[in-house]
């Protein structure tokens, strides 16, 4: 499969999905620790990427939805943003809303 | 033009460079560029940067599409940059908010 296509079967295959360096449990940056961490405080259940176990989606990640840097987050297989979007989100007080809407809908397919 | 940062000689040249794009780019009323690299590892001194960029041009865009802007605009820096952390307010959101998240501590890792 072309990596693309393995990037958007990853991006179809969970509501919400987070690329990130290294795992929530064991983040190899701050940003994406923040961006697990902030994910994880609102109970809502997500997928991840480990980056650097897949040289090839990581190089090609920044193209796949023209976005250069990491961690990124997908809801219903559309990109979000980064980490300090997320962290936007949660202290407005949407992040969980948008994930249990995203959860919904994917659970609705 | 906006009020901000008067005495330019002061920043690095990385910072000096961000700024004098993003108030061409933007006419912000607010910006901070901060230069955070110290807090990180590596020895690199210009590594990591965090921008509080508040503008009237962010007013018909949703997040994604203010990140998006600033990514654009410095596409050729972000080669060179570690980690570019945003925050991008109209002045209405700003003037709720009046400041911005500190950026996480970066545990090294490789370039994104």
């Amino acid at each position: 499969m072309d990596v693309m296509d393995r990037i958007q079967a990853q991006v179809d295959s969970a509501p919400v999905v987070l690329y990130m360096k290294g795992t929530p449990q064991f983040p190899q940056c701050g940003f994406s620790a923040t961006a697990a961490q902030t994910l994880a405080s609102t109970g809502v259940e997500f997928a991840y990427v480990n980056i650097f176990e897949d040289q090839e989606v990581m190089q090609n990640l920044p193209a796949f939805q023209d976005w250069p840097t990491f961690p990124q987050i997908y809801m219903n297989s559309e990109l979000v943003g980064g980490g300090d979007i997320i962290v936007e989100m949660a202290e407005m007080g949407s992040l969980k809303a948008a994930m249990e809407d995203a959860t919904t809908k994917f659970n609705d397919k | 033009m906006s009020e901000i940062l008067p005495e330019h000689s002061c920043l690095s040249p990385m910072q000096q460079h961000l700024t004098q794009q993003l108030e061409s780019a933007l006419n912000p009323t607010h910006l901070e560029v901060i230069n955070e690299s110290h807090q990180h590892s590596g020895s690199a001194s210009e590594s990591h940067f965090k921008l509080v960029v508040v503008s009237d041009y962010f007013s018909d865009l949703k997040l994604l599409d203010r990140h998006r802007f600033i990514n654009k605009l410095f596409i050729e820096e972000l080669e060179h940059i570690h980690a570019l952390a945003m925050h991008t307010y109209t002045p209405d959101e700003w003037s709720i908010k009046n400041g911005a998240p500190d950026s996480p501590k970066c545990a090294g890792g490789s370039k994104s």
